[in-house]
């Protein structure tokens, strides 16, 4: 009779066992992952500030060019723009004096040179790091003439990344 | 390394990091948003600064449109008709994040007309140095969607042609959107012999097509391979639908 109880125990024990293996057994885990779309921009100098013209430069009719790169990457390919900023329509000159946005320029390899007025594409991005999306170099100048009112003058750009 | 060398070797460093110091560096994500009509809660943006030194940011909207060749206009939000306008909010609408470090923003729309869909960009911005003559702000777009009601994505590839240069061959062609929703189709343009056999392709990656808008595509495609003769282009897409759409596009390959 002691047998008969210690079987049925032991397999009772086993039963259970058995069964809480089976259980752990059929038990899946979702594991879950969301990628989202991302973007990153970096200009590698947010002020720049021209070179003092000289009569060379006056004569010339433009300052000497200065410049700086935007590095860019994503999962997305996009775009990179350069506007004004935005309601951004004069150069701030001093005691109130101003000289039109479009004086500035910008170029991709200092010999071409656009006016900044609306955005406008300065590059491409595709889906990718650093190595698949090499820095941007812009070049900036601006007009010049004799006749502006002396002093110092700024105006505010604008660099844009947005998915395409 | 003798002393000569290694001290070069340090200024040629010094250079280098003098070229590309690093300052507003960020990112944001995700930067595309669609939110479902019956949706209430926010989407979360991630602005990450990626920079050595705390960094100021606004969020804002404009309006936007797309040309067909993909370039982004933008008009003040509420402007146009198809903008989220008033029923967009933003917050915080400035904020501070420090170096490292990440800082959300909240992006809602308020329950608006069910059978249209309404576009706007949310711009994340910081500004540089008050100091210069030419400062520069620096932003990232979202693209913001508050769908229509009922799920409408229709679009097709329309004709397309081929150009070959000495550059290469350039595969282009338009894809339109019929639909409520926008687009967001990727895919491959596969080159065909006269056998149907695909001898060279290129990849499509994912690119935007607003509702009821068209726009072309340029795909550069490996043709060192190609012998002379008659091929076929074919653009095959992926919509999101139940269906792929593609057109066929007849060339040659001269001698």
């Amino acid at each position: 009779m002691r047998k008969l109880i210690l079987c049925t125990a032991a397999i009772a024990m086993f039963g259970a066992t058995a069964s809480r293996a089976e259980a752990q057994a059929t038990r899946n885990t979702t594991i879950n992952l969301q990628i989202p779309e991302l973007l990153f921009i970096d200009v590698t100098q947010d002020n720049l500030t021209l070179p003092t013209p000289d009569f060379a430069e006056f004569d010339a009719g433009f300052t000497t060019a200065i410049g700086h790169s935007v590095r860019h990457r994503g999962n997305v390919d996009h775009t990179i723009t350069v506007a004004p900023a935005t309601g951004v329509t004069i150069w701030n000159g001093p005691a109130g004096s101003t000289k039109p946005a479009d004086d500035l320029q910008w170029s991709l390899n200092s010999s071409d040179w656009n006016i900044v007025t609306a955005a406008v594409d300065v590059g491409l991005g595709v889906k990718g790091g650093f190595g698949l999306n090499p820095d941007i170099p812009v070049a900036w100048r601006s007009a010049i003439g004799y006749d502006e009112p002396i002093g110092s003058y700024s105006i505010v750009v604008t660099y844009t990344a947005t998915p395409n | 390394m003798d002393g000569r060398s290694a001290l070069r070797g340090l200024a040629g460093l010094l250079v280098l990091a003098a070229a590309t110091p690093a300052e507003a560096q960020f990112s944001v994500s995700p930067v595309i948003v669609q939110i479902p009509a019956t949706e209430a809660a926010p989407v979360q943006l991630s602005v990450l600064n990626e920079g050595e030194n705390a960094m100021q940011f606004r969020a804002y909207a404009l309006d936007f449109d797309m040309s067909g060749t993909g370039e982004h206009t933008y008009w003040e939000h509420g402007s146009l008709e198809s903008s989220c306008g008033e029923r967009l909010g933003i917050a915080p609408d400035a904020f501070t994040v420090a170096a490292g470090q990440t800082a959300t923003v909240a992006v809602s729309l308020a329950p608006g007309r069910l059978d249209r869909t309404c576009w706007s960009m949310v711009l994340v911005e910081t500004s540089g140095s008050s100091e210069g003559t030419i400062l520069v702000n620096q932003r990232i777009g979202v693209k913001l969607y508050g769908l229509s009601g009922i799920a409408d994505i229709n679009g097709e590839v329309l004709a397309g042609a081929v150009t070959a240069d000495s550059a290469g061959l350039e595969v282009n062609f338009t894809v339109q959107n019929d639909g409520a929703w926008p687009l967001r189709p990727n895919g491959v343009v596969e080159i065909r012999d006269v056998h149907g056999t695909v001898v060279a392709s290129s990849r499509v990656d994912a690119f935007s097509v607003l509702p009821e808008r068209e726009r072309t595509i340029r795909v550069a495609v490996d043709d060192s391979d190609l012998d002379p003769g008659r091929y076929l282009a074919v653009p095959i897409l992926d919509f999101g639908a139940d269906y792929l759409s593609g057109t066929q596009i007849d060339f040659r390959v001269e001698e």
